[in-house]
């Protein structure tokens, strides 16, 4: 019987540094200079896109965290089910 | 044995062999049953924490209850008491006790900052009260702006009451006026808080916290035979990257993106792995498939089954129908049509597509043994896919006037991020917010039951040779033992939160053992996997996997069929079927 090793956890999988002519120490602050351009050069220029600087104004208004992952993660889920649990549970009569 | 010729072929075929009997070992010696009970503990030690000390306001719910009860047969609206009990009933949170903040402060992840990374750690009285000076203006305009609103709505209620609440236009009136002081008031709410900035030093806690971490699992990791002292030298490099992928995701140009800690911990990861290479002490704390069992076992608990009934049929039918129908038939297509060569890549990205993104990607892929670059790239995947349709999707509801409720069900249901889609409901209107994060959260708890099937279809059907069946001992054998952590943990939970009630469990289990304790520590423990996935990879091991552009087919097939999907069955629930639900909402 055989089992696949989730996420290929083994020391067979493990990367090593390809090599190359540049020094693996330049790579590494060449890659965290990329990282830097993207966060700061094209996350400026992606707010330039239609709709963007709305969502950006909306997210930050709400104080919503948009990278939450699951319903826990941030406060939204929680007060939207407890205001929509209060309206179906004492609906006002008549509406 | 496991079906390999489903794995694209430059990959080297990783696997191990598993005796076929299980033993009383097992239980400490096996990863998958650590996780399990490393993660009891910490949900029994919250569980500890917590229900022995609820809030003193807790007393004052039934009274909170009987004054809506009360309200809403005396009006045809709700009345501004209506609101003010509702409201205050929001407020009672175990998680706003001392003890509790306390708790959180120790386990908080990095802060928002703009251009200094530093102010993601550290924020002097000075500084904070700098950030929040220039919003007292609002804070103020907003505070007095709401207190104004308040006196129409009183005003407004007091005609209709005085005609006997059974004037029509006075109701609606009074309605109106008071929905108008209900939106000046979160604003007044919103600006305070932006004006009220308080200053944190989280060096010391997140020092604390790793030193807390590096014990808990490396005790865990000791008894099952990696040396304590290894580990604990190694936990600090990967518990810092972790930092730093929390750091990327709080950034303030980032955070808009929906680009969260997950990815950025992947590319912090890789980043070394394919430079300097991941250097050999941090090797033994480089345990992705450890954080990542022990976080799901976590992650079981805030599944609660209760949630589902949340905004009624119509959100079991959005949620509960059309995700399974488009899960099946993603992979259906994905396996018969395109042809993908791995069938773990296709039902990860099938799930994390129709389910909820990077939680669902998460439980299916440890479930179904898939191989850590499927799960990076599915997460990747969903995480780009997230942030096109967190703009377009209410950009094409706002240009075709789609009402709020049903663009809120719409959103909640495809899109695949839960914080992505609170934002895109909030692009719309308060409503569009309150139902689309609603419909997320009962997709939310989905994940139980796609991980529990999908590890059940993979023991018994996948993973054998074509044409034969296994028994259920063989099942057993092969079945991941932390499933079944995840399993117990989520009906334990439910259990708790039905026999508390409704109430009562929002304040002492949601807001208190889970969000104020276990969520937190699943978090982390997920930061950490994402770290230790690109540690150990390679980006080479990438390249198999675009070949033909198929995952990105699979997805954009899915997602259409999804769009489509849920916009139809949602128009029917909500407006054809139960079109009462839609009006109290």
């Amino acid at each position: 019987m055989t089992a696949k090793c989730a996420f290929a956890e083994n020391t067979d999988c493990r990367a090593e540094a390809p090599q190359s002519v540049f020094s693996p120490w330049l790579k590494l602050i060449i890659g965290f200079f990329l990282i830097w351009a993207l966060i700061f050069v094209v996350g400026s220029i992606a707010q330039l896109l239609p709709g963007a600087k709305h969502m950006a104004r909306v997210i930050d208004e709400h104080g919503l965290r948009a990278t939450a992952v699951y319903y826990t993660d941030f406060e939204e889920p929680a007060e939207a089910s407890e205001r929509i649990r209060d309206s179906l549970d004492y609906m006002p009569h008549a509406k | 044995m496991a079906e390999t010729k489903s794995q694209p072929p430059a990959e080297p075929e990783v696997v191990v062999i598993e005796s076929g009997k299980t033993t009383l070992k097992d239980l400490y010696k096996k990863e998958d049953w650590m996780a399990v009970w490393m993660g009891f503990i910490l949900l029994i030690v919250g569980l500890l924490i917590y229900l022995p000390r609820p809030p003193e306001k807790a007393a004052e719910i039934p009274k909170y209850n009987a004054t809506m009860k009360e309200e809403a047969a005396k009006a045809p609206f709700k009345t501004i008491e209506w609101h003010n009990a509702s409201s205050a009933k929001r407020g009672v949170r175990a998680t706003n006790q001392d003890f509790a903040k306390e708790i959180q402060n120790f386990l908080s992840a990095p802060s928002d900052w703009d251009t200094n990374p530093i102010d993601a750690l550290y924020r002097s009285e000075e500084t904070a009260k700098a950030m929040g000076a220039p919003f007292k203006e609002e804070a103020d305009k907003t505070k007095a702006a709401a207190d104004a609103a308040l006196t129409k709505a009183k005003a407004a209620q007091a005609a209709a009451a005085a005609a006997g609440f059974k004037d029509a236009a006075l109701n609606a009136a009074a309605d109106k006026e008071i929905n108008a002081w209900q939106k000046a008031k979160d604003a007044a709410s919103k600006a305070d808080t932006k004006f009220k900035v308080k200053p944190y030093n989280r060096v010391p806690y997140l020092i604390g916290l790793c030193i807390i971490l590096a014990v808990f699992f490396g005790i865990g990791k000791a008894i099952m035979g990696t040396p304590f002292g290894q580990f604990v030298i190694g936990f600090p490099a990967v518990f810092f990257l972790a930092i730093l992928a929390y750091m990327a995701e709080t950034q303030a140009l980032m955070k808009y993106w929906g680009f969260g800690f997950p990815l950025w911990a992947i590319v912090f990861g890789l980043l070394i792995s394919n430079t300097i290479g991941t250097p050999k002490w941090i090797q033994p704390a480089v345990c992705t498939e450890f954080y990542i069992k022990t976080g799901l076992v976590l992650l079981g608990a805030e599944i609660l089954f209760n949630k589902i009934l949340a905004i009624g049929k119509p959100g079991i039918f959005i949620a509960w129908v059309c995700t399974p129908i488009t899960l099946i038939l993603t992979y259906w297509f994905g396996q018969k049509i395109i042809k993908m060569p791995s069938k773990t890549l296709n039902i990860t990205i099938s799930a994390d597509m129709s389910v909820c993104g990077v939680s669902a990607a998460i439980a299916t892929a440890a479930a179904c043994r898939a191989k850590k670059e499927e799960l990076t790239l599915a997460i990747g995947l969903s995480m780009v896919f997230t942030a096109i349709c967190m703009v377009g999707q209410p950009a094409f509801a706002k240009l075709v006037g789609m009402p709020e409720i049903l663009a809120g069900a719409w959103m909640g249901s495809t899109i695949d991020s839960t914080g992505a889609v609170a934002a895109a409901g909030a692009f719309l209107g308060q409503k569009a917010l309150y139902v689309a994060a609603t419909i997320k959260m009962i997709q939310n708890v989905l994940i139980g039951v796609t991980a529990f099937c999908v590890a059940v279809y993979w023991c018994a059907k996948v993973d054998c040779k074509p044409g034969t069946s296994v028994s259920w001992w063989e099942i057993w054998y092969r079945f991941p033992k932390f499933v079944i952590g995840f399993i117990i943990a989520s009906i334990v939970f439910s259990i708790i939160d039905q026999s508390v009630g409704g109430d009562m469990s929002t304040v002492m289990i949601d807001h208190g053992v889970l969000r104020g304790f276990t969520r937190i520590a699943r978090e982390w423990f997920f930061a950490l996997a994402f770290t230790c996935i690109g540690l150990e990879t390679n980006f080479r091991e990438f390249g198999p996997y675009f070949k033909g552009g198929k995952p990105i087919t699979l997805y954009v097939f899915g997602q259409s069929f999804q769009l489509g999907f849920t916009l139809l069955i949602g128009y029917i629930m909500f407006y054809i079927v139960f079109p009462e639900i839609t009006a109290a909402i």
